[in-house]
């Protein structure tokens, strides 16, 4: 099983990317696309969004990696929400955590967003 | 800080720490390799499954950057790599390199000390290539069976140094992922090989073709001489030939004799080119003199035949043996039974009915019931009974439009209602049983 769909909605200055399904394969280097372009289009908030994601494996992290990477490269800002704890310990034990902030809530990060500017 | 995974603050949730649930670790291991071999299976194609590979050991060990490089053409080319720039060019695979992969299987950290001279060789040389490139780990792949590769790969997200457990891991790893690469090449020598032989096979079917059409026309080409000395049996021999096949193949002959059979069938009068012509087409009966000298033919036929190589078995004993009766008052030899071959005996009997029912210069044909009645009545005496049924059951086939590839008996022309004809044949049939 593996789907997966990429949304996004710009909120003022932040893109916020919705990651529904399965983040497992190649098909999750769509959202290093939609974070890529972004930035060459000079967005540098971004806000990834997993509420609607069903599982996310080595390949997933190898993808998130890639964007925390080329986010800092620019230093733009990178806030995750929405986090189930399995993806949440997932994010800690791989140490992508280190360098990105998590909320609960969409509102509450793009809040941090605004406080960040 | 403890991890609040409950919290409804709006300030952002403390992530990082160590105090994960027991087991969470191990448990990440595991599927990281389950997803590692999924990748060989899953990728559409080489390049893809190691592409797959590749983000698997990044995302497992938590590292950006890598690179997997296979020797071709005496030199290390990048196959796949992530977070670098595309258009790398290859690095040399110098003596001490190789000599460095054959003797280590085991990632090797550069930090370390005792690293060969071979693979910091190496690593300068990518890191020249790819300056944003700091390689931390260069794994060996595929070496000991011939089949080098490297697997470069860059520091970890953290900066930290892999873990014993992901050293282990990405150990396991690349063990696997040189046995993919391995059988990759030698299933695609294999695929060339194929290619190549099936060349070699197309272009052997073409030279037999062509061999055959030769031998087919070479073949037409001596009857086609009989029947130009002998108008009265022109067709005769493509005739018999059809009759023959269809009763061969009826008996379930191998395909070399009914092959035979239809070559010794198309050549049996070829004899006759020895034979004068004015004795071919005299319109009364022959006197004893004449009779003795077309009696000659099949010897004739076979020592013209026995100088050819056939591609099958026995054309030339065929062709003599097509005058033989069971009974030994057949003609050259006067062979009896078991001495005259199926073959032969398929021969006679196909000869036979299509000289009955064609015009002769002495006589006109028969009409096909006389024909019949003639065979059924010589059948044991002259003519072999399986053989009979055979002619008798194909012909029945044929006249009640059964299906049969092409029609056998042609020139029939002079034949009584289909109705009588079909009955006649019934009633041999069930005699024959």
């Amino acid at each position: 099983m593996s789907y997966l769909t990429v949304r996004t909605r710009k909120a003022d200055e932040v893109l916020v990317v919705y990651i529904d399904g399965y983040l497992n394969s190649l098909m999750g280097e769509e959202v290093e696309r939609v974070v890529r372009e972004a930035l060459d289009a000079g967005c540098r908030k971004i806000l990834l969004s997993f509420e609607g994601t069903r599982l996310i494996n080595s390949i997933g992290i190898s993808i998130i990696i890639d964007i925390v990477e080329k986010i800092m490269d620019r230093n733009g800002t990178l806030a995750f929400c929405a986090l189930s704890r399995i993806n949440r310990e997932l994010f800690q034990m791989t140490g992508v955590a280190r360098y990105v902030q998590a909320f609960d809530r969409e509102e509450d990060a793009l809040g941090y967003f605004d406080q960040s500017a | 800080m403890p991890l609040d995974i409950s919290t409804s603050r709006p300030e952002a949730n403390r992530l990082d720490g160590d105090r994960l649930p027991a087991g969470r670790r191990e448990a990440f291991t595991l599927k990281a390799l389950r997803d590692f071999t999924l990748c060989f299976a899953r990728g559409r194609d080489f390049d893809e499954s190691l592409h797959l590979a590749l983000m698997v050991i990044l995302g497992t060990c938590s590292i950006v950057k890598g690179a997997l490089l296979l020797q071709e053409d005496g030199e290390f080319r990048i196959r796949v790599s992530r977070g670098l720039p595309p258009g790398i060019p290859p690095i040399e695979a110098s003596k001490e390199l190789l000599a460095a992969l054959r003797r280590s299987i085991q990632p090797v950290r550069m930090g370390k000390p005792a690293v060969s001279k071979g693979i910091r060789q190496a690593v300068a040389d990518i890191e020249r290539a790819v300056p944003a490139f700091s390689v931390e780990v260069l794994c060996p792949l595929g070496a000991r069976n011939g089949s080098p590769g490297l697997l470069a790969l860059g520091p970890r997200i953290t900066g930290e140094a892999l873990t014993l457990q992901q050293r282990e891991t990405l150990s396991v790893m690349t063990s696997l992922l040189s046995s993919h690469i391995s059988n990759h090449r030698v299933i695609s020598d294999i695929f060339r090989l194929n290619e190549v032989l099936q060349i070699q096979v197309r272009e052997n079917d073409r030279l037999l073709t062509g061999m055959q059409e030769i031998y087919f026309d070479t073949i037409r080409a001596l009857a086609t001489a009989i029947e130009a000395k002998d108008p009265y049996t022109r067709g005769h021999s493509e005739r018999v030939a059809k009759i023959s096949v269809s009763i061969a193949k009826g008996l379930e002959l191998p395909e070399k004799e009914v092959q035979a059979i239809r070559i010794a069938s198309i050549l049996h009068d070829v004899g006759k080119i020895g034979t004068s012509r004015s004795i071919l087409m005299k319109p009364s009966p022959l006197n004893a003199e004449e009779f003795l000298e077309i009696r000659r033919h099949p010897q004739t036929s076979f020592e013209i035949l026995s100088e050819i190589r056939f591609p099958y078995p026995d054309v030339a004993l065929l062709a003599r043996d097509h005058h033989e009766w069971l009974d030994g008052t057949g003609y050259p030899e006067g062979k009896r039974e078991c001495q005259i071959s199926m073959g032969a005996r398929i021969i006679a009997l196909a000869d036979a009915f299509d000289a009955m029912v064609s015009d002769r210069p002495y006589r006109d044909s028969l009409s096909l019931l006389a024909a019949l009645g003639e065979i059924r009545s010589c059948l044991r005496s002259h003519y072999d009974p399986n053989v009979g049924r055979m002619f008798f059951r194909s012909l029945r086939t044929e006249l009640a439009g059964g299906a049969q590839e092409a029609p056998v008996f042609t020139g029939l022309e002079k034949r009584p209602s289909r109705a009588d004809t079909l009955a006649f044949i019934d009633r041999a049939l069930s005699d024959l049983h």
